[in-house]
């Protein structure tokens, strides 16, 4: 959950059927393939779907049954600022729908063309219940969270941007 | 000299990185400071334990960036406990837990700590002041935790490190008063036993997790070499199923019948697979023993690889755990450089090797034919049992899963033997469990007891009950396939069979106290939102019956009428239990059982006077 992504626009669709070519995958193992692809492109691009259905020669459905399947991979790109709060039993005690509004809330009224920079996620229990309510902002892990504090993480993440 | 830093996820996340760079750059000459995974008091994060001749072996706990300098400072340049600021900038110090030889000679300094529940510091300004009439500035200190509550005010003393409890508040000055004068030795017999007895994660937190080297030191692979050596892979598995030995995943299953069922077939090659897809949101004992002690469970699965005759096994480990897997990865490259996998293992003519696979955040896929179809590469749908996977799984061949607890706990077996394992616990449930303790609880840790012990026991004299102010209304076990315990029920002995017997499981280890302000309609709706989200849709029971369950306790939370409603919830998980195809629904309705009856009133809070249903 640490990563930078490349930006899938500027990768052109032979660099994605040469990423393709390259994967070694064991025993065509669609879900390694996929994991790899994820963590390269930071979601499935269709284009590359379509590579892989060639590749292991298998229908587009097969593959998209898989993608769909699993929660972790996204069939489309996650925005630039990636807010994933975790929403397992022992945060969701600790309120952590309200930091869900809230960070629903905080993209809502961000300008329009910011609005699409942000994409929010959960996720159920990251086994840190110590910690509880957690959430990630950009890769970096918040515990102890509460609200005074995810909205100042949050506008930190924002507002360090627009000085850059 | 030594420092062990608690390096898994949970300090990691609580700021372990910045006080192990500060460590290193202020004391990376003189001390050793040791990542190791954790030692299970995950609250107390970032913590460090010392191990030096010199100074009283402790933890410091709650570490940041103000209260380091003052430990610095005061405590590994003077040898004194670290001032008043250190604590009120959030440190703390955790006595009782240490693993230094004991020794003798004079008082050199003191913890003392007031244990009785419900938890108040009310008495620790009067304290210090006491003991600063016996001892000088730095010499005592006030312990957030001993491990153990309700056995009145309790000291640790050192250079002997031992632990002494049971005293009143009268009775502090004489004992200081004896203490000063060096006569400790009079108050011998309120020594206080363990409660804890840590067969599975007693080397979690004494480690470093990421070498092979120190986990041969503490008896890694010493199992694996006397079995190679020594037992048939028939042995092994009696030796199992001497211990009574039940998975920790969950179900329960004896280990040794599992491990007999899957050696018995004739179709090779077969498969083991550990499971560690930890899907129970709110447990995390599999987290910490993966990111703890990686060779511990590794040797488990090798163990098993031998007892039924495969020579290739599986990790399964659910993508939200990137430390785990990457200590296990490097766990596996380590043991094939040091031979315990690969050909011909320590000359014995066993063969065995070991691939790490991902989850990709699919619940279900902890179920044993959901994991076999993912590890496969496909979608994670269970299909129907029989076959078992003992007979038809990995690849259409025989396949053993265990949890990992379960594997970790086999090289203790194999070392310590069956019987051994066996006079711990209670009826048929035997051994040590681990338990992940975490909710409105003081000290939300991880907790390994013989089994049987009473839950209240657990929650309140190791953990310190609810903080200060919540009165408990249950807890939650199993996970959203478990149930509750309600406070009337407290005294209930952690087994199998106890908890069966309330409508509920013990499961893979999880429990989540609830304090009086949860509504456990409301509770409900979390889970089935969850279960909604994580039905895998293959049959009609689970998918349908999922979604119009949680569209009925929306309904009720709306002020619909209790009684109509509980009707038709009970009627939908009535048949969502019978006909699901898989365990997820099938105990999907578990914890709506269990509610319901326990707590009927909070389904009827919710009414709206005048309407009678919702549109
Ligand atoms: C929906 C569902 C989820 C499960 N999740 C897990 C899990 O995350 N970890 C686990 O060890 N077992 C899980 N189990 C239990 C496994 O299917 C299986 O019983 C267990 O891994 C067997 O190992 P054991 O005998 O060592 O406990 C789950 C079962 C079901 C029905
Ligand atoms: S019970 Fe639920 S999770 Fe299991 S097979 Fe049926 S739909 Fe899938
Ligand atoms: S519930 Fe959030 S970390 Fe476990």
């Amino acid at each position: 959950m640490q990563r930078i992504y490349l930006n899938p626009a500027a990768v052109s669709h032979p660099e994605m059927k040469k990423f393709v070519d390259g994967l070694q995958v064991e025993n065509d193992n669609l879900i390694l393939a996929l994991h790899a692809v994820e963590n390269h492109f930071g979601y499935i691009p269709r284009e590359v779907a379509a590579f892989l259905a060639e590749r292991f020669r298998i229908p587009m459905a097969r593959i998209y049954e898989v993608i769909t399947f699993y929660h972790y991979f996204r069939t489309k790109p996650p925005g630039r600022h990636l807010i994933t709060v975790c929403n397992g039993t022992t945060c969701w005690l600790f309120q952590s729908e309200k930091l869900l509004q809230m960070a629903h809330e905080f993209k809502t009224n961000l300008p329009e063309e910011k609005q699409r920079e942000v994409s929010i996620e959960e996720v159920r229990c990251i086994g840190c219940c110590a910690l509880a309510p957690l959430a990630y902002i950009d890769g970096q892990l918040h515990p102890y969270l509460n609200a005074e504090i995810f909205q100042q993480e949050l506008e930190k993440v924002i507002s360090c941007e627009d000085k850059a | 000299m030594k420092i062990r830093l608690n390096f898994d996820s949970n300090a990691i996340a609580a700021g372990a990185a910045y006080v192990g760079e500060a460590l290193q750059r202020e004391l990376g000459k003189t001390w050793q400071i040791i990542k190791v995974g954790t030692n299970g008091l995950s609250y107390a994060d970032p913590q460090i334990e010392v191990e030096a001749e010199h100074l009283p072996a402790v933890i410091f706990g709650k570490l940041n960036a103000h209260n380091i300098a003052y430990l610095l400072e005061d405590f590994f340049q003077h040898g004194l406990f670290p001032r008043e600021e250190f604590f009120r900038s959030g440190g703390c110090i955790l006595g009782g837990r240490t693993f230094m030889k004991k020794r003798g000679g004079a008082i050199t300094h003191i913890l003392v700590s007031d244990t009785s529940l419900p938890l108040q510091d009310k008495n620790r300004a009067y304290v210090l002041s006491l003991l600063s009439r016996f001892f000088s500035p730095g010499q005592y200190a006030w312990a957030l935790d001993f491990g153990f509550y309700n056995r009145g005010f309790a000291i640790e003393i050192f250079p002997q490190s031992e632990v002494y409890a049971g005293f009143s508040i009268e009775e502090l000055p004489e004992l200081f008063g004896l203490l000063s004068q060096g006569q400790g030795l009079a108050i011998h017999k309120r020594f206080s036993e363990p409660l804890q007895l840590r067969l599975v994660s007693k080397n979690c937190g004494r480690m470093s997790a990421e070498s092979i080297e120190e986990a041969l030191q503490l008896g890694g692979y010493d199992a694996l070499q006397t079995s190679l050596k020594k037992l048939s892979p028939e042995a092994v598995i009696s030796e199992v199923e001497k211990s009574g030995l039940r998975g920790r995943g969950g179900a329960g299953y004896p280990t040794a019948l599992k491990w007999k069922l899957t050696r018995q077939e004739k179709n090779f090659p077969k498969y083991v697979i550990c499971n560690a897809d930890e899907g129970d949101p709110g447990a995390f004992m599999d987290r910490s023993l993966l990111e703890s002690d990686p060779h511990r469970v590794l040797e488990g699965l090798i163990l098993a690889g031998y007892a039924i005759g495969a020579e290739q096994g599986y990790f399964y480990i659910r993508a939200e755990y990137p430390l785990a897997t990457q200590r296990i990865r490097r766990a596996v490259e380590e043991a094939r450089q040091y031979g315990f996998l690969g050909k011909n293992i320590l000359g014995s003519g066993f063969s065995f090797d070991v691939k790490v696979r991902l989850g990709a955040g699919a619940y279900v896929c902890g179920e044993e034919t959901a994991l076999i179809a993912s590890l496969e590469g496909k979608r994670g749908s269970p299909v129907p049992r029989p076959p078992y996977p003992s007979q038809r799984g990995l690849y259409g061949k025989p396949t053993c899963i265990n949890n990992v607890e379960t594997l970790a706990t086999i090289p203790e077996i194999i070392l310590r033997g069956g019987d051994y394992f066996s006079t711990i616990g209670k009826g048929k449930s035997l051994g040590t469990k681990i338990f992940a303790v975490s909710g409105q609880i003081a000290k939300t840790q991880l907790v390994e007891v013989p089994m049987g012990m009473p839950l209240k026991i657990l929650i309140y004299d190791i953990c310190g009950g609810l903080p200060a102010g919540k009165q408990l209304k249950a807890v939650q076990t199993g996970g959203p396939s478990g149930g509750f315990v309600p406070a009337s029920l407290l005294d209930i002995p952690l087994t199998y069979e106890d908890f069966l017997a309330i409508g509920s499981i013990i499961g893979s280890g999880g429990l989540i106290v609830l304090d009086e302000s949860v509504n456990l309609a409301e509770f409900m709706l979390f889970y089935l939102n969850f279960n909604v989200d994580e039905s895998c849709g293959k049959c009609a029971p689970c998918r349908i019956g999922g979604f119009q369950l949680r569209h009925l306790y929306q309904e009720l939370l709306a002020g619909a009428d209790a009684e109509r409603q509980i009707a038709k919830i009970k009627r939908i998980a009535y048949a969502m239990k019978l006909a699901s195809l898989c365990g997820l629904g099938k105990a999907a309705c578990n914890p709506i059982f269990s509610s319901l009856h326990f707590f009927p009133e909070d389904y009827k809070l919710w009414a709206k006077k005048n309407i009678s249903t919702v549109p």
